[in-house]
């Protein structure tokens, strides 16, 4: 080898020993990515004439914000888990929720949502029965994906197979900061799933996925207050 | 570079992820490998088209009024460069773009947007017993610069020799 390649490695080598990062797994680094992701929900949110408000499970609003770290249910009895409440104008208020479950439409089965938006009443109608809202009530879900090469198209197939069981009422995003031709192929085949990929800060596609939002808030607006300026 | 070389920059590239807490980076890394590169197949639209490109005359069309048909896909193994250059811009993807967006994610949400959201003080993620399993902060960022340099060098390198 090289010497100068030899060198280059020794030092990259060195540089990683040095800096203790900490993106040591997968679930790190997606975890990272869906605050990114629900960070953007919420900027676009604002940007659409929202004001927000984080609470936890009990209605006690808060300012440090706790994720569930495994997939949990809406309804969970524990109260810390914290999200977002949207409210536009006069319309029912949204939730955002991270790493929740909803119920399928066809299936009637749990799935994990790694970002849910859905109408506070389908929420306090899920927290009353104790039971996970279904697709057909929510307004958008989701997927976040960091991956450090090009999408697997396994990926693709499972979140397309998940949008068909939810039904054609429920919008899904998938957004990723890599891209995947034949994951794209397989997504863009379903009527209620929409792919972002390339979703990092500084790229156009950031614009574009808080479009998408902007349309899926001002469908709600719209239905409920359409005196509101989205 | 040659290809005893090539395997040698790679087996040590593969080494060092794995000492340095970038195992998942190898696994999703060698799972594309597996899958293998798509590449994509010229229809009969294309060709006839480049056959009207190439000889100046009106295009050939085998079936008119057909749609073109929709995108086909080849599988092709990934060549030794692309494999070990697969690696290499996956780390870049972790040392580029996971900070950025951590970075952005603590920004957005901590800076309160004119009143209309609260100023978040900290981001966590938690499991069922409370503990915190990964909190989002900002860390040593300064020093992924010097990784990402290095990183950087040796992509030209593999690519160049």
């Amino acid at each position: 080898m090289r010497k100068d390649v030899v060198d280059l490695l020794a030092e990259l080598d060195t540089n990683l020993a040095s800096v203790s990062h900490p993106f040591t797994s997968a679930s790190v680094a997606d975890r990272i990515y869906e605050a990114y992701a629900f960070s953007l929900v919420i900027a676009a949110a604002v940007e659409a004439g929202a004001t927000v408000r984080y609470v936890q499970g009990d209605g006690k609003e808060v300012t440090d914000i706790e994720f569930r770290g495994a997939p949990g249910v809406i309804h969970s009895a524990e109260a810390r888990w914290t999200y977002a409440v949207l409210r536009f104008g006069r319309a029912p208020e949204l939730e955002v929720h991270v790493r929740v479950k909803i119920i399928g439409g066809r299936t009637r089965t749990e799935g994990e949502c790694d970002v849910l938006i859905v109408e506070q009443h389908a929420a306090d109608t899920s927290r009353y029965k104790s039971q996970s809202p279904s697709a057909s009530k929510c307004l958008a879900v989701i997927e976040c994906k960091f991956y450090p090469c090009t999408l697997p198209v396994s990926l693709g197939r499972e979140f397309a197979a998940l949008c068909m069981d939810r039904g054609p009422k429920i919008v899904g995003y998938f957004v990723s900061n890599q891209y995947g031709p034949v994951a794209w192929k397989t997504i863009a085949a379903s009527p209620n799933a929409i792919c972002e990929f390339g979703t990092v800060p500084g790229t156009r596609h950031v614009g574009h996925f808080m479009s998408l939002l902007r349309e899926a808030f001002k469908r709600h607006v719209c239905y409920y207050d359409p005196t509101h300026v989205v | 570079m040659e290809a005893d070389e090539l395997a040698e920059v790679d087996q040590r590239l593969r080494a060092i992820c794995t000492q340095r807490g970038l195992t998942w980076v190898v696994s999703d890394v060698d799972e594309l490998i597996r899958e293998g590169q798509y590449i994509l197949e010229l229809g009969e639209y294309e060709q006839s088209r480049s056959a009207y490109d190439r000889r100046f005359r009106y295009s050939y069309r085998s079936s008119p009024g057909q749609r073109p048909s929709p995108a086909k896909f080849r599988v092709t193994p990934f060549v030794a460069t692309a494999r070990t250059l697969l690696l290499i811009d996956a780390m870049l993807a972790v040392f580029v773009e996971l900070p950025a967006a951590r970075s952005h994610a603590l920004r957005s949400l901590g800076e309160g947007r004119a009143g209309k959201t609260p100023i978040v003080g900290s981001t966590s993620f938690a499991d069922d017993e409370g503990r915190v399993v990964i909190t989002i902060s900002e860390d040593t960022e300064a020093d992924y610069s010097a990784v990402v340099a290095n990183l950087t060098a040796l992509r030209v390198a593999v690519i160049e020799q």
